[in-house]
C-alpha cells in the first residue's frame, strides 16, 4: 500500500491504476481506495471513469471533505459545475478550507455568477489572505463587475506579495486602462512583458494604452508584435484540447509547459512539467525545465 | 403619395420641407398611462394571427446548418404604411425546394398578420437570413435572401409580389451567407450589397463531431472549417449587380462572419460595415472614399478588451452613451460577453465591464441585438434574442442551456444598463433558441416593437408597452435610387446633449428593420426645433420645427441646405 501511495503522490497515475484495481477486488468498501483511484483516473485523464470511484468514495464516508473535493474537481473538469458545487458546499460543511472557497468562486464564475463568487472569495482572503490566485481572481471579478477601482486595488495587494508577478502586472494595468489612467497601464503592461514577453493580453493592452496616448505608432508596432504569439496562443488550445484526448503525451506536455511558462503562468506550468516527471524523470532537459518552472513560480508566485 | 400621410398635412410642415405623419397612437388600446403597471412587452404573437415556426430539418446528423438559422425583415411590402413580416425558412437539408421550406411573408390587414403569397420570394433554398430595401429606386421595398448555397434577390411589384430577379443580376453568392446589409458604399446614388459569408462546408464530408467529456454527437466548432469569404456587390443603378469584392479593396478576407451592420462610424459621410465573425477577429471596414480598409484591430474592435477573439453573433451600432458617438455592440458565444465598443477620439474601447454588461451576457449566447429607445426615455436601452446553438449544451456544462432567456436591458442615460426583471417583459425572458430579433414600430405608436425567431420553433410579435416618455419618428425619403435614404444619418440637439441616428437596412443578426426613425424625448414634449440631416450623397439639410409624438417624412431637398458637419 506504501508503494501505492508513493506512485499517487508521485503522479505516477500509469502505475497506481492496476495496484489499485487489484487492491479494491480485495476490499472493494475501502473508500480510501476508491478516492485514490478516482484521483489516479482523472490525472490520467479518465474523467467520467474518476467520476465514478469518487462517488463511490463520497458514499461510503461523506464525511471526508477532501473526498468531496475531489469529485468537484473532476465534475468542475467535465463541464458539471453546478454538481460541482453541491460537492464543494459539502466539503466546506466539514472544513471552511480557503481552497473549498476558492474552487467554488472558480465554478460560479463559470456560471457567470460573479457576486456569490465574490463573496466566496472574500472568505477565501479572510481566511487567507496571502492567497495569490484568490487575490487575482477576485480582481478580475471586480473589474468584470464594473468596478475598475476594486480591482486595482485587488491588484496592488497581489503586487505587494508578488512584485515581479505578470499576471498581477497585467491585472492592475488592465484596471488602469478601464480608469482611463493610460500611462500607469504603461508601466505595468511593460512590466508583466519583462517578465514574460509572450504574455499576450499584457502586449494587446499596452497596444490599446498607447493607443488611448495618441502614440499610434508604438501601438501598431506592439500590436503587430503580439500578432505573431497568436498562434503560440492558440497553439496552448490545441495543445491543451489534444492533451484531454493523449494525457500521457510527454511531447506536447512539455511544449505545453513552455508555452505557458513564457506567458507567464509558472504554476500551470509547473503542474504540466510534474506529470511528465513521474513519468520520465531522469530526463536531464526536463530536469532543468522544472528548474526553470520551479524558479518562475518562486519569483513570479513566492 | 404615401397614403399614411395626413390628408390635413399642414402648410408650415410642408414649407419647412417636412411632412407629419399622423400617429396611430391613439388608435391602440393601451395608452403610456395604463403602461406604468403593466410590463414592458406584451406578446401579441397570437392575436395578430402570427402563426409561422421555422424548420431546421434536423436528422440527427448534426450538420451545422442547421443551427444558425434563420432570419427575416420587417419591411412595409405592399406600400400601405404598415409593416409587414417576410420570415426566411429553412427546412430539410440539404435542400429539397420542398414546400415546407418556402419562406413566407405576413401582410398587415385588419390589425392582424395575414399570410400572403410572396410569389418567387417564397424562395426554397435553405435560408439563413434577409435584407430589404428598394434597390431598384422604383419605391417598393425588395427583398435580398441568404442562404445556404445560392442567393437571390425578389423584386416587389409594388404590391408585395416579388418576382426572383433574372440570372444574371450578380449578386447570386453561391456559399453559405449569414447576413447582409445594404448601403450606398460608393456614393452613386445606388444601394450596395456586402454580404458575410460563413465557412465553407460540405455536407457529405462534415465530420461527426464529439467531445472528450461526452460522447455524444454535438454541432461541430467553426473551426474545423475554412472560412468563405465576404463579397461586396456593386450595384449598376438599376437592381443589377456585379461583383465588386476586389474593387472595394475586400479580397482575400478570413472571416467567419455571422452579422453586419453598415454604419458611418467616424461620420465622415461615408457608410462603413462592422462584420462580426466567428472565433476570428471582426472586421471593421473603413470606407475611405468608396475604398474599404479593415482597420478593426487598430481601431480596437477586432477583438475584446483583453485582446481575444470571439464568437461573434449579432451586431449594432448606436449610441450607448449618451455622448453623440455611434457605438457597437457584439453578441458572442457563452462563456463570452456581449461586448460593447464606446466610441473614442481614435477608434474604440472595450466598455463592456463598466456599461454592466458582463454578468448579465456571460451565461448565455446572444445573437440578434438592438440598442433602441425601448421606453423613449432619451437613451438606447438593449434587446437581446439568446439561444444556444449546440442542443446539448448541457452535457458539456451542466450551468448552460439551449433554450436560454431573452434579455432587456434598460439604459441609465450614461450607458451603464440593467437587466430588467424577466417578470416586466411579457414573456421575452422565456427561454427559448432565439435567433433574429426584427425591430420596429408595429402600431405606430412611437415605440419599437419586437419580432424574435426560433430556430426549430415559432416566430413571436412582442408589442412594446412600457411606460415611455414622448418621441420623434421620421420617415426618410432620398433622391435618386436609394429611396428610402439608407444610409442618412440624422442628429439633434436635445437637453444639452446630441442624439443620432442612423437609417439601415441591416443589422442585428440574419435581418433588416424598420426603416424609420425615432427618438425618444422623455417628458419634453416640446417641438424639436432643428435637426440636421446628412443624406447618403452626403449633402446636409436643417428641418425644423418638428412636433413630437407623430412620424415626419422628409425629402432630400426640402430641407433648408447647410454645408458645414454637425457638431459631435
Amino acid at each position: 500500500m506504501a508503494e501505492v501511495l508513493a506512485d499517487v503522490q508521485a503522479r505516477r497515475w500509469s502505475a497506481a491504476e492496476p495496484a489499485l484495481r487489484a487492491a479494491l477486488a480485495r476490499t472493494p468498501q475501502a473508500p480510501v481506495l476508491h478516492f485514490l483511484l478516482g484521483e489516479s483516473l482523472a490525472g490520467l485523464g479518465r474523467r467520467t471513469e474518476a467520476l465514478a470511484e469518487l462517488e463511490q468514495a463520497v458514499a461510503l464516508r461523506p464525511d471526508r471533505p477532501r473526498f468531496w473535493h475531489s469529485l468537484a474537481r473532476v465534475e468542475a473538469d467535465l463541464g458539471q459545475c453546478e454538481r460541482a458545487l453541491v460537492a464543494l458546499d459539502r466539503a466546506l460543511a466539514l472544513a471552511a478550507e480557503p481552497v473549498y472557497q476558492y474552487d467554488s468562486a472558480t465554478c460560479l464564475v463559470t456560471l457567470g455568477k460573479l457576486q456569490p463568487a465574490a463573496a466566496r472569495l472574500d472568505l477565501a482572503l479572510a481566511a487567507a489572505p496571502r492567497h495569490l490566485a484568490a487575490l487575482l481572481l477576485r480582481g478580475t471579478i471586480a473589474r468584470d463587475l464594473g468596478d475598475p477601482q476594486a480591482a486595482r486595488s485587488f491588484a496592488d495587494r497581489a503586487l505587494a506579495l508578488a512584485p515581479l508577478s505578470p499576471a498581477a502586472h497585467t491585472a492592475r494595468g488592465m484596471a488602469l486602462l478601464d480608469l482611463e489612467q493610460p500611462a500607469s497601464a504603461i508601466d505595468d503592461f511593460r512590466a508583466a512583458l519583462a517578465e514574460a514577453p509572450a504574455r499576450y493580453e499584457a502586449g494587446y493592452g499596452l497596444a490599446q494604452a498607447l493607443r488611448a496616448l495618441d502614440r499610434k505608432d508604438e501601438a501598431a508596432a506592439e500590436l503587430a508584435r503580439i500578432q505573431e504569439l497568436s498562434g503560440q496562443r492558440e497553439r496552448v488550445e490545441e495543445l491543451t484540447a489534444a492533451l484531454q484526448l493523449a494525457p500521457e503525451s510527454t511531447a506536447q506536455r512539455v511544449e505545453l509547459a513552455q508555452l505557458l511558462l513564457a506567458s507567464g503562468e509558472a504554476s500551470e506550468a509547473l503542474r504540466q512539467l510534474e506529470a511528465v516527471a513521474a513519468r520520465a524523470s531522469a530526463d536531464a532537459a526536463l530536469q532543468a525545465l522544472l528548474a526553470r518552472a520551479r524558479d518562475k513560480q518562486a519569483r513570479w508566485e513566492p | 403619395m404615401n397614403p399614411r400621410l395626413a390628408p390635413t398635412l399642414g402648410l408650415i410642415a410642408l414649407l419647412q420641407g417636412s411632412a407629419a405623419i399622423e400617429s396611430r397612437a391613439a388608435e391602440n388600446s393601451e395608452s403610456s398611462a395604463t403602461a406604468a403597471t403593466a410590463a414592458w412587452l406584451h406578446d401579441a404573437t397570437v392575436e395578430l394571427g402570427l402563426d409561422v415556426r421555422h424548420r431546421t430539418g434536423a436528422t440527427g446528423r448534426k450538420l451545422l446548418p442547421e443551427t444558425m438559422g434563420a432570419g427575416g425583415c420587417l419591411l412595409d411590402a405592399d406600400g400601405d404604411g404598415w409593416l409587414d413580416i417576410y420570415l426566411v425558412q429553412s427546412g430539410p437539408l440539404p435542400p429539397t425546394s420542398a414546400p415546407e421550406a418556402a419562406n413566407r411573408l405576413f401582410m398587415r390587414r385588419g390589425g392582424r398578420f395575414v399570410e400572403s403569397d410572396p410569389g418567387d420570394a417564397a424562395d426554397r433554398g435553405y435560408g439563413q437570413g434577409a435584407v430589404c430595401a428598394d434597390v431598384d429606386g422604383d419605391r417598393d421595398v425588395d427583398i435580398y435572401v441568404t442562404n445556404f448555397g445560392p442567393n437571390a434577390l425578389f423584386l416587389n411589384d409594388g404590391r408585395g409580389r416579388f418576382a426572383r430577379a433574372p440570372a444574371g443580376f450578380g449578386a447570386e453568392d453561391p456559399r453559405w451567407s449569414s447576413s447582409a446589409a445594404f448601403a450606398d458604399l460608393d456614393r452613386d446614388g445606388d444601394l450596395d450589397l456586402y454580404v458575410v459569408n460563413y465557412v465553407e462546408l460540405d455536407l457529405e464530408q462534415q465530420p461527426r463531431c464529439r467531445r472528450t467529456s461526452a460522447p455524444d454527437l454535438f454541432y461541430c466548432h467553426p473551426d474545423l472549417f475554412p472560412a468563405a469569404p465576404d463579397s461586396v456587390w456593386e450595384n449598376l443603378g438599376d437592381g443589377r449587380f456585379r461583383d465588386a469584392t476586389a474593387r472595394f479593396g475586400v479580397a482575400d478576407t478570413d472571416g467567419k462572419g455571422l452579422g453586419v451592420v453598415a454604419s458611418d462610424l467616424d461620420e465622415d459621410g461615408w457608410s462603413d460595415l462592422y462584420v462580426a465573425n466567428d472565433s476570428t477577429p471582426n472586421f471593421l471596414w473603413r470606407n475611405r472614399a468608396g475604398r474599404l480598409v479593415e482597420d478593426g484591430l487598430a481601431s480596437g474592435v477586432a477583438l475584446n478588451g483583453a485582446g481575444r477573439t470571439e464568437a461573434g453573433m449579432g451586431v449594432d451600432a448606436g449610441d450607448a452613451d449618451g455622448d453623440g458617438r455611434l457605438d457597437l455592440i457584439v453578441t458572442n458565444l457563452s462563456l463570452e460577453t456581449n461586448t460593447l465598443y464606446l466610441a473614442t477620439d481614435d477608434g474604440f474601447r472595450d466598455a463592456t465591464r463598466g456599461a454592466g454588461l458582463f454578468a448579465p451576457s456571460f451565461a448565455v449566447l446572444g445573437f440578434g441585438v438592438d440598442l433602441l429607445d425601448l421606453d423613449l426615455d432619451g437613451d438606447l436601452d438593449l434587446a437581446v434574442a439568446n439561444g444556444d446553438v449546440l442542443d446539448n449544451i448541457e452535457l458539456l456544462n451542466d450551468g448552460l442551456s439551449y433554450r436560454q432567456p431573452g434579455h432587456l436591458l434598460q439604459n441609465d442615460g450614461r450607458g451603464r444598463f440593467t437587466l430588467l426583471d424577466p417578470e416586466t417583459t411579457g414573456g421575452f425572458a422565456e427561454p427559448r433558441v432565439a435567433r433574429a430579433l426584427l425591430t420596429g414600430d408595429m402600431d405606430d405608436d412611437g415605440r419599437p416593437d419586437l419580432v424574435v425567431t426560433e430556430n426549430g420553433g415559432p416566430a413571436r410579435v412582442y408589442l412594446n408597452r412600457a411606460p415611455a416618455g414622448h418621441w420623434l419618428g421620421l420617415k426618410l425619403e432620398g433622391k435618386g435610387s436609394n429611396t428610402q435614404a439608407i444610409g442618412a444619418l440624422v442628429d439633434f440637439d436635445r437637453g444639452g446633449r446630441r442624439l443620432v441616428e442612423e437609417v439601415r437596412a441591416g443589422g442585428s443578426y440574419q435581418g433588416s428593420t424598420d426603416p424609420r426613425l425615432r427618438f425618444g424625448l422623455g417628458a419634453d414634449a416640446s417641438p424639436v426645433a432643428e435637426l440636421r440631416v446628412r443624406w447618403p450623397d452626403g449633402s446636409r439639410e436643417q428641418f425644423g420645427p418638428l412636433a413630437a409624438d407623430r412620424y415626419h417624412q422628409l425629402r432630400q431637398g426640402a430641407g433648408r441646405a447647410v454645408s458645414a458637419p454637425s457638431p459631435r
